[in-house]
């Protein structure tokens, strides 16, 4: 059984919006988005969003809930994403590996049927939506595997068909053009126009300490159980260079050097983190602000 | 059991008011917000909490339908639209609760992500697991639950309401705290949902200025509307004054003015008050002047204007609505009122003439007179 962290970035869209309507800042990038769901809750509200990430999962994810604007999954189309359809031949194998060791055998066949269904799809949008919508029944697994007697006994198709549908709340259009890309910091940022870059830092060489839930749902993605996504950041700016102070300094630099032509920069920081990151900062913009909302959320504004 | 020190009753009242404005908004019965504010304070002290996060949960959980009232949904919108927009509800009831500057500092996020699921599935940000604070995921769990408990009706029981938690551990709730909750509610049994005296000081506290923030915040819903407290105060101020009616206490009527706008709660509180002195819509705006007196009534403190704010469509000839009482019989505060309504929401050419022509009938000529004489403008 694997440890769960149950720790995670709290960056809310909401928080971000009141913040950036509160300066007239009508257009946002974040290089490392993650899951964005605050990236929709901005689109949702009218601000242009541009992403990034280097996980592909979640620029999927990012392409159904940030750029598409209109499609959605109907409910023959769930049906077909959470069922093999009979007949077909399924890889019902792809995932033995974690037959018996994160999952029931069950489990491990569903993985495989979806991960073959879910590249049927006809849209990015349809698979950015399901792949979100699969992802929580990931979760609840992994989740349940720790506390059996806790949580009910869904079905699989049953709980992914809930899941996907969830995600329908999730489509909107705001009239402008919004982006994701499974790219480098510096390569987001150079195709982005935004008045304003906003970034929550990656922990120090945070891709040794991916989150289970996260690195599992890539290497579903790609069809290959025994995918290190370390490789993913090895070369990146916040990767395995970044284990000491000085290296993780240079890091969110070299960040701040690349955005500097938009207005503004929003960095949330966490307590811990805010003196030095504001010390940063203002190596390289002078007009700074620091609002802090809570004890454990600070945001360093910098305006140019 | 009473764990602090002071707080001024006004203060209690007022929040009650305000968590009443937030059940009509959101479509619950009067009391059910604070009925999950006691029933989450009591939690939090079961768990043996500190008394300002207590305090937290309790003035959270009190408001947290409040963020309806800024949400404003087209009529005829589809039920989708309804809900999407109802993500708003939250955020909005954050900035209300931190435009007041009187609550703790984290009573405003704990409104703000009381709707978020451990599995990040919630609204409005899809926070999930434990980055979603302890007082939102208690006001979470105390919210079902209490709709739960109302459900069942008078045959139901705490036991039975945790029952419909059950399935939703470790989706909508994270396991630790729907674990716990279950220990409370068989610990504390019937007692778990009691009242809960909370008297957690609240120094920098205006009752009135707490209720005029919201009473501000409804007539802000509509352009038309926003700061329709402050004229309909200048109003009724000067015809007060004009009256010279000793048992007419100018203050009095005037703060009346401003709580007229919790006459406009509830999704449908359009603007039908420029029909004032007509008959068309009258059943509507006396049922909602009879909410809003029912809101004022949940608070001892403010109880004593439920009847003039309840009268306000009373007509002076006795064919008003709720209880079509006629002449002195009506609430004075409520003739003065209906003047000033009036008065502020026409502002056609004919406005006076048509105010005059209602004194007698719809409106006390009394009150018309000293208005008229006034030559105050809408």
């Amino acid at each position: 059984m694997m440890e769960l962290r149950e720790h995670t970035r709290r960056i809310a869209g909401s928080r971000l919006f009141d913040i950036l309507s509160e300066r007239s800042i009508e257009s946002v990038v974040d290089p490392f988005m993650g899951l964005p769901t605050h990236l929709n809750y901005l689109k949702r509200h009218g601000i242009a969003v541009d992403g990034g990430d280097l996980l592909e999962w979640f620029v999927r994810a990012g392409e159904g809930m940030v750029v598409n604007d209109f499609t959605v999954l109907r409910e023959d189309e769930v049906a077909a994403i959470v069922e093999g359809t009979p007949g077909r031949v399924y890889p019902v194998d792809m995932f033995r590996a974690w037959d018996g060791v994160f999952f029931s055998h069950e489990q491990c066949q569903y993985l495989g049927i979806w991960h073959a269904n879910i590249h049927n799809l006809r849209s990015d949008g349809q698979t950015g939506l399901a792949i979100t919508g699969l992802w929580h029944v990931l979760c609840y697994w992994l989740q349940k595997a720790q506390h059996p007697d806790e949580m009910a006994d869904v079905p699989p198709s049953e709980l992914a068909w809930r899941y996907i549908r969830e995600t329908e709340r999730l489509v909107c259009a705001n009239n402008a053009r919004n982006t994701v890309r499974r790219a480098d910091y510096s390569e987001t940022l150079a195709a982005s126009n935004a008045q304003c870059m906003y970034m929550s830092p990656p922990g120090r060489n945070s891709a040794a300490q991916v989150d289970a839930r996260i690195w599992m749902w890539e290497a579903w993605w790609q069809g290959d159980p025994y995918l290190n996504v370390e490789r993913y950041f090895r070369g990146s700016v916040f990767g395995p260079l970044t284990s000491d102070h000085a290296a993780y300094d240079e890091a969110i630099a070299s960040v701040l050097q690349t955005a500097e032509r938009f207005p503004y920069v929003i960095i949330q920081a966490r307590p811990r983190d805010t003196a030095r990151l504001e010390r940063i900062v203002r190596t390289f913009r002078s007009d700074l602000e620091l609002v802090t909302p809570n004890f454990d959320e600070t945001y360093i504004i910098a305006k140019k | 059991m009473t764990l602090f020190a002071t707080m001024d009753p006004s203060t209690t009242d007022a929040i009650r008011i305000l968590g009443a404005v937030g059940d009509v908004f959101g479509s619950r019965t009067i009391g059910y917000s604070m009925h999950v504010a006691d029933v989450a304070a009591r939690f939090m002290l079961y768990r043996e909490r500190e008394p300002e996060a207590i305090a937290v949960v309790y003035f959270a959980a009190a408001l947290h339908r409040i963020g309806a009232v800024r949400v404003v949904v087209p009529r005829d919108s589809s039920p989708r639209v309804t809900e999407i927009a109802g993500w708003d509800d939250p955020p909005g009831g954050a900035a209300i609760v931190a435009a007041a500057r009187v609550f703790p500092r984290a009573t405003a996020d704990a409104v703000r992500w009381h709707r978020e699921a451990f599995d990040g599935t919630g609204f409005p940000d899809q926070l999930r697991w434990d980055s979603i604070p302890e007082a939102a995921m208690t006001i979470n769990i105390a919210r079902a639950f209490v709709s739960s408990l109302e459900a069942q009706g008078a045959l139901g029981s705490p036991r039975d309401a945790i029952f419909g938690l059950e399935s939703e551990s470790g989706c909508v709730f994270s396991l630790a705290a729907m674990r716990e909750f279950r220990e409370f509610v068989e610990a504390e049994g019937a007692e778990c949902d009691a009242p809960y005296a909370c008297t957690w000081p609240l120094p920098q506290a205006d009752p009135a200025a707490l209720i005029g923030l919201i009473c501000a915040d409804i007539d802000s819903r509509q352009a038309r509307t926003a700061g329709r407290g402050d004229r309909l105060e200048r109003i009724v101020r000067t015809i007060v004054g004009r009256l010279g009616e000793p048992r007419l206490d100018a203050d009095r009527a005037a703060f009346a003015g401003r709580l007229t706008a919790l006459a406009r709660t509830g999704t449908d509180g359009s603007t039908d008050d420029i029909f004032t002195l007509s008959r068309l819509g009258l059943e509507a705006r006396a049922a909602r002047a009879q909410t809003a007196a029912r809101i004022l009534q949940t608070a001892p403190s403010f109880a004593a204007y439920a009847p003039s704010v309840r009268a306000t469509e009373e007509w002076f000839d006795g064919s008003g609505l709720p209880d079509g009482a006629a002449g002195e019989a009506i609430d004075p505060i409520a003739r003065v009122l209906a003047v000033a309504i009036a008065a502020e929401a026409l502002t056609a050419p004919d406005a006076s003439r048509r105010i005059a022509g209602a004194g007698g009938t719809r409106l006390d000529p009394a009150v018309v007179r000293a208005y008229l004489g006034t030559e105050v403008a809408p």
